[in-house]
């Protein structure tokens, strides 16, 4: 019994946290931000063997989530090997608002996990670009 | 994506997604953590706590035996359900701060790990470039980790 009730409590926690949260990136789908920060990615997106396209779905997946980024990537024609490269760096790295949002409310040091993630996305997909692209 | 300014794309249909997400949550945490208090009460739970003396237990891994709910319900179902037993067991204070560094370090990367390496392999990529290097990367992290605990712990006894 005791269960359910810490249950429902820790839901209602995860909730609140979780919904202004989900708005926000919402409304950041409408808005033009993710597709000037895609701009800015775009010319360094060569340092894993990406098309300058691929920063967009980084940026969407990064600040939205994996279905986002997965609806923006299908248009854009990759191969193989880029939409692995692409599913590792995302794997690792993804969904950064909500989670550091929950993560935080566990009292773990959110903010450093986000960095460590992004900097591990970076490195992870760099090598594995190595052996996937031969770049 | 939608790019037009509604009250329906603004409102309702951000409202509707976090009902549903709310739902889920309610679906997959309320029945987690009942089971997590059965398992508790059970005998066994108690040999847990023994493994948890020995050298090379948990505690050798520099995870307290509690860690073992959330970091499997983390893994596997995804970070939302794996904080949400964080949150009700770091309440009752049975987490150190080492175990919420490990547990965090290892969930941030490494989470969720069938569903979101599925999402990729069915629109083309190979699952095993997908999910074996972010285990690698989670398991590195938490080991470098571990060591820079230990070490500072050494530090402490021997000044």
């Amino acid at each position: 019994m005791t269960g359910l009730k810490s249950g429902l409590s820790t839901t209602c926690r995860l909730v609140r946290i979780i919904v202004p949260f989900y708005f926000l990136i919402e409304w950041l789908k409408l808005s033009p931000i993710l597709g000037w920060l895609g701009h800015v990615l775009a010319p360094v997106m060569k340092l894993w063997g990406l098309p300058g396209e691929a920063g967009f779905v980084l940026v969407t997946g990064n600040l939205v989530n994996l279905y986002a980024a997965i609806a923006v990537m299908i248009p854009l024609n990759l191969n193989i090997p880029q939409i692995t490269l692409i599913g590792l760096m995302l794997g690792i790295s993804h969904n950064l608002v909500v989670e550091t949002a929950v993560l935080k409310e566990a009292k773990i040091p959110a903010m450093r996990m986000a960095l460590l993630r992004l900097v591990g996305s970076g490195v992870a997909g760099w090598i594995v670009s190595r052996f996937l692209l031969g770049a | 994506m939608p790019s037009e300014f509604t009250f329906y794309t603004l409102f309702l249909h951000p409202l509707a997604g976090a009902l549903k997400l709310s739902l889920k949550l309610l679906c997959i945490i309320v029945p987690l953590l009942v089971v997590y208090e059965l398992v508790r009460a059970l005998p066994f739970w108690k040999r847990f706590q023994f493994l948890d003396e020995k050298p090379g237990g948990m505690k050798g891994l520099g995870f307290s035996p509690y860690t073992l709910i959330p970091l499997f319900t983390g893994i596997f179902l995804g970070i939302a359900y794996g904080a949400g037993v964080i949150i009700k067991i770091s309440r009752e204070k049975e987490l150190k701060r080492a175990d919420l560094w490990l547990l965090g370090l290892f969930l941030a990367t490494c989470h969720a790990v069938v569903e979101d390496t599925l999402l990729f392999v069915v629109v083309g990529g190979m699952g095993r470039w997908i999910i074996i290097p972010r285990i690698l990367l989670a398991c590195a992290l938490s080991l470098a980790l571990v060591l820079l605990i230990r070490a500072q712990k050494a530090k402490q006894i021997s000044p």
